[in-house]
């Protein structure tokens, strides 16, 4: 018998820690322009401009990230992370390969290479688990930009 | 014949050819399939023609081991066995399930898939589940149903559905009428004594719960107690061998299986990202006996995916209610349904994932200093799941998350720990494995291929507790395919 595999018996949910990222993805791009996000987080300040355009295309990824999910993830992963130097190392990558992909024809070209780019991660070994969901590195990065821009 | 055996004689010594212990799935199967073959058949059956307190007592037992449970659920001590309250899940084991592999120690069948199709065939006719048709492909274009499509990574398998089939009310009459077979209920084996060689069964000693005891004297025996109870019987059998009969491997007992059950949660965007018709019981075209066959798919990773990530084999059923109501965790579905990229609104459903378990020695069941009302020696279960499997069972999450995510289905909330494990209360399946092993090797294993122990010559254990490994398929199908087998072979081996 399958016995008791009903609902009811599907109590105690697990707790899982905000730190709880078991593989995070390298994603260094080979010969990427990397662009110091050195004071990136908590500067008080603007955004550096390329920071401030990656994450507009961020958000166009997300489609503008109405109902504030994006936000709601990218804040879990900043937490998870710490605002400072790991989640500065772990955003350069992709600042650099958004700025790379900016050709000047709008946000569409970025963000079919980055969904691109999502969907390999997904198929490969790299993911990321976030609070127990499973995500594609890129993605999470992307809902940090997000999250970063406010 | 049925017969009463708290009405025989005190110390009356029954014969037969061939002597059954136990009238359940496996029990019945093989009592019905020698039936007609010139073979005098005696079953004992230990309980009545319903389920009974003082027959269900018997089963109880302590455990040490992962808990959530007790020894006398999921089995029931009754004419039919715990065919009284099955669900009816009917999946055969996949061709490599049956295979070595060097990341599933203890892994490797001396049977092949091919070796048991036949006998897949004719269980399926005995649990009413139609065509041996498992090709999700095959029954969905038929039904005109979508299957998920991974990257490769994903597969789907196939659940069948038995209406279920109640052995003991389905056969009762028949084997009452079977002037070949003579079942003797309220009859528990006690004891298996050997000849002088310690190589052969002489005799059986016997009792009823009212105190009577008698013998049987077969030419043959077949332990179809259970997955606990034959390696029960066997290890309490230790009046001329110390560890009990057919225990030279020491393995009796070793190496229990259940299936893990693992709950986890599905996010879908709504609407339109899902059609999981197909993953839900549903009716096909095929009818047996005027009922129309209902099957299920579930998702599975491939074979080529479990070997190169060295992962044991999952089966995940969609269910409609998710984990715990919906907890996620810190983060709500609503807003990570935003990585779908895809207007709508989140809704969860539910997985409950089937597991195979790694066979491991440390999972096993002995004896306890207690005693049942017979006198035996009640059972201790130690169900161990490694720390190797809980991490294991993560990844093939993990890997199945991110294939309906690519699939832009949604995602996978799995509960992990800071170690990688699994982290969430893993639930039996009631599926009791792997106590008998079956490996080609005496060493290895306590019976053969052909389902003899290794070694005493003319006794034999039917059952799930022969399973090498379990699988991720609910073992009914594949016990009553075994029983099938053996028959066929004690037919040859008798002609």
């Amino acid at each position: 018998m399958t016995g008791p595999g009903g609902r009811g018996q599907r109590a105690e949910a697990g707790a899982i820690g905000r730190r709880d990222i078991l593989r995070a993805a390298g994603g260094v791009i080979a010969g990427a322009r990397l662009v110091s996000l050195v004071g990136l987080v908590g500067c008080g300040g603007a955004l550096p401009a390329e920071i401030h355009r990656a994450a507009e295309v961020a958000r166009s990824y997300f489609g503008g990230d109405p109902g504030g999910g994006a936000q709601t993830v990218g804040d879990a992963y900043r937490a998870a992370l710490g605002d400072g130097p790991r989640l500065e190392r772990d955003l350069e990558p992709l600042v650099a390969r958004i700025t790379a992909l900016d050709t000047g024809d709008g946000d569409d070209p970025v963000v079919t290479a980055l969904a691109a780019q999502v969907a390999d991660e997904l198929g490969g070994q790299g993911l990321v688990r976030l609070d127990g969901w499973t995500c594609a590195p890129t993605e999470l990065r992307l809902c940090a930009l997000v999250a970063l821009a406010g | 014949m049925l017969r009463d055996a708290r009405t025989l004689a005190p110390g009356v010594e029954l014969t037969a050819d061939l002597c059954i212990v136990g009238a359940g799935a496996a029990g019945i199967t093989l009592a019905r399939r020698l039936s007609g073959r010139g073979l005098r058949v005696l079953v004992l059956e230990s309980g009545s023609f319903e389920i009974e307190a003082q027959h269900q007592a018997l089963y109880a037992g302590t455990m040490s081991g992962l808990g959530g449970w007790t020894l006398d659920d999921h089995r029931w001590r009754l004419f039919g066995g715990s065919t009284a309250r099955w669900g009816g899940f009917c999946m055969p084991l996949r061709p490599g399930d049956f295979t070595a592999r060097d990341h599933i120690p203890g892994s490797g069948w001396p049977i092949t898939f091919g070796d048991l199709e036949p006998s897949y065939r004719l269980a399926s006719q005995g649990l009413e589940i139609g065509d041996f048709e498992y090709d999700a492909a095959v029954l969905a274009a038929a039904d005109d149903l979508p299957l998920i499509e991974g990257s490769g990574r994903l597969e789907t398998h196939v659940f069948r559905f038995s209406p279920p089939t109640r052995m003991g009310p389905r056969h009762r009459a028949e084997l009452a009428a079977a002037d070949d077979v003579e079942v003797q209920m309220w009859a528990n084996a006690i004891d298996i004594v050997l000849d002088d060689g310690l190589a052969r069964v002489d005799h059986l000693l016997c009792a009823t719960l009212d105190g009577a005891r008698f013998t049987v004297a077969a030419d043959r025996y077949v332990l179809a107690m259970g997955g606990l109870e034959n390696a029960r019987l066997l290890l309490a059998s230790g009046s001329q061998i110390d560890g009990g009969v057919a225990g030279s491997s020491g393995l009796v007992g070793a190496y229990f299986m259940e299936h893990p059950h693992l709950y986890s949660s599905a996010m879908w965007v709504e609407p339109g990202a899902l059609d999981a018709r197909f993953y839900g019981p549903h009716p096909t075209g095929e009818a047996v006996a005027g009922r129309r066959i209902e099957v299920c798919g579930v998702l599975a990773l491939s074979e080529e995916t479990r070997d190169s990530e060295r992962l044991p084999h999952i089966t995940a059923f969609l269910e409609e209610a998710p984990l715990d109501g919906g907890a996620t965790g810190s983060i709500p579905a609503a807003a990570v349904s935003v990585l779908a990229r895809r207007a709508g609104r989140a809704r969860l459903f539910g997985l409950t994932i089937r597991a195979e378990q790694t066979p491991t020695r440390e999972s096993a069941v002995s004896l306890s200093d207690e005693r049942d009302a017979l006198g035996m020696p009640r059972l201790d279960l130690r169900w161990v799941v490694s720390d190797g499997d809980r991490i294991a069972y993560a990844r093939a999450m993990e890997i199945l998350g991110a294939e309906l995510a690519a699939a832009g289905l949604g995602r996978l909330w799995t509960p992990v720990d800071q170690l990688g494990r699994f982290d969430h209360p893993i639930r039996p399946g009631g599926h009791h494995m792997g106590t008998v092993r079956m490996h080609a090797d005496p060493a290895r294993g306590v019976v053969d291929a052909s389902c003899r122990t290794h070694d005493v010559d003319n006794l034999y254990v039917a059952g799930s507790a022969v399973f090498t490994t379990g699988g991720a398929a609910n073992p009914t199908l594949t016990l009553v395919a075994l029983a099938e087998r053996l028959a066929a072979h004690l037919i040859e081996e008798t002609a």
